[in-house]
């Protein structure tokens, strides 16, 4: 059972779940927990010969009920894809998943917050390379949803909304958009490639949007993801985050994905090293507008 | 190839539960034996073609 404590000097909970010291670590592939259970193979997670999209209750969980929740969201059975190479009407019904589960989840009365998210390559901590994803119900407000509520208060608004103005107005970090969906890099960026990935309409979250705009999410995504591994010509590691609204109706929200890539060349890795952890200041290598450039060129090859 | 429907499928050691639609997905809820839950969700168009 996971536990809190309170983190005076911070301001912050700190979670603490010990059983997962001994959660799954890199078992190769024949022992895949995430692979369907096919005749005659050993028995995984999904009981099922073969499967489109699964969620389950993690077995080494963060949070779990009645102080939260921690699933596992399995996007194919295919142990050797990744979300970016999803088929397309895979990746349009994932975020149906995806709003299923925020609806569902952030009903219940101990779930203040939904957090959907991807931690892709071992860069960033990934414990088994079958596509998949995660979410965490949380029984409070983390400290990044706050802030945004915070940027809100500031900005008299919806912060998300006002930034996104301030970006298409500029225009020179935009990197992909659509109808329905813009994806930029941000102007403070504090990580080399990293993206947002914002509704253009105000929605505070996934159930507020039209099928439309769920398969043009599920579109710029994909085509974000594509790029990102043709930077650098390797697959590249991201951590892929939904923002919504809480959940437990304190503050709005506005839907958008951002992405944290620790890459900031092929080979060299962005490192939260003293300053980023001691002080809270990013010291970036690389300018939003150089990164931004690189990637909308990346992205563009395949719409060319 | 589409994925079989749940009820075609091994569900062995699971407990197979209700059907339900949300929006273009339809839902298979099974507890596991352990008591974790699990949710298939499988595509109405693709279950129709399967």
């Amino acid at each position: 059972m996971s536990s809190l404590r309170y983190n005076e000097l911070r301001d912050e909970e700190v979670a603490y779940a010990v059983h997962r010291q001994d959660r799954t670590f890199l078992p190769p592939e024949d022992h895949c927990p995430l692979d369907p259970t096919r005749p005659g193979g050993p028995a995984t997670e999904i009981p099922y010969p073969s499967f489109e999209i699964v969620v389950f209750d993690n077995l080494f969980p963060s949070f779990e009920a009645p102080m939260g929740a921690a699933e596992v969201v399995v996007y194919t059975d295919d142990h050797h894809g990744s979300f970016g190479g999803l088929d397309p009407a895979r990746a349009e019904a994932l975020m149906w998943v995806w709003r299923q589960r925020y609806e569902e989840l952030g009903a219940r009365p101990d779930v203040d917050y939904v957090l959907i998210f991807e931690n892709r390559g071992v860069e960033v901590g990934t414990t088994l390379h079958h596509p998949h994803g995660q979410i965490y119900a949380f029984p409070f407000l983390p400290p990044v949803p706050a802030l945004e509520l915070a940027a809100d208060a500031r900005l008299g608004g919806c912060a998300p909304c006002a930034l996104l103005e301030r970006e298409l107005a500029e225009g020179s970090r935009i990197v992909h958009s659509s109808d329905d969906v813009v994806a930029y890099v941000p102007f403070a960026a504090r990580w080399p490639y990293e993206t947002h990935v914002v509704m253009r309409e105000h929605r505070p979250s996934l159930v507020a949007c039209t099928p439309g705009e769920l398969a043009s999410l599920a579109g710029a995504l994909q085509a974000v993801t594509r790029g990102f591994d043709r930077l650098f010509h390797r697959p590249f590691p991201y951590m892929m985050v939904v923002h919504q609204a809480p959940t437990s109706g304190v503050g709005s929200g506005h839907l958008h994905v951002e992405f944290y890539p620790p890459l900031r060349t092929a080979t060299k890795l962005k490192y939260l090293a003293g300053c980023e952890q001691g002080a809270g200041t990013f010291i970036m290598d690389v300018l939003p507008e150089d990164s931004a450039a690189a990637l909308a060129e990346a992205i563009a090859v395949e719409h060319a | 190839m589409p994925a079989p429907p749940p009820s075609q499928a091994d569900a062995a050691g699971a407990r197979e539960g209700e059907e339900e639609h949300y929006g273009p997905l339809v839902l298979t809820r099974i507890v596991k034996e352990d008591g974790r839950s699990l949710i298939r969700f499988d595509r109405v168009d693709e279950r129709e073609r399967a």
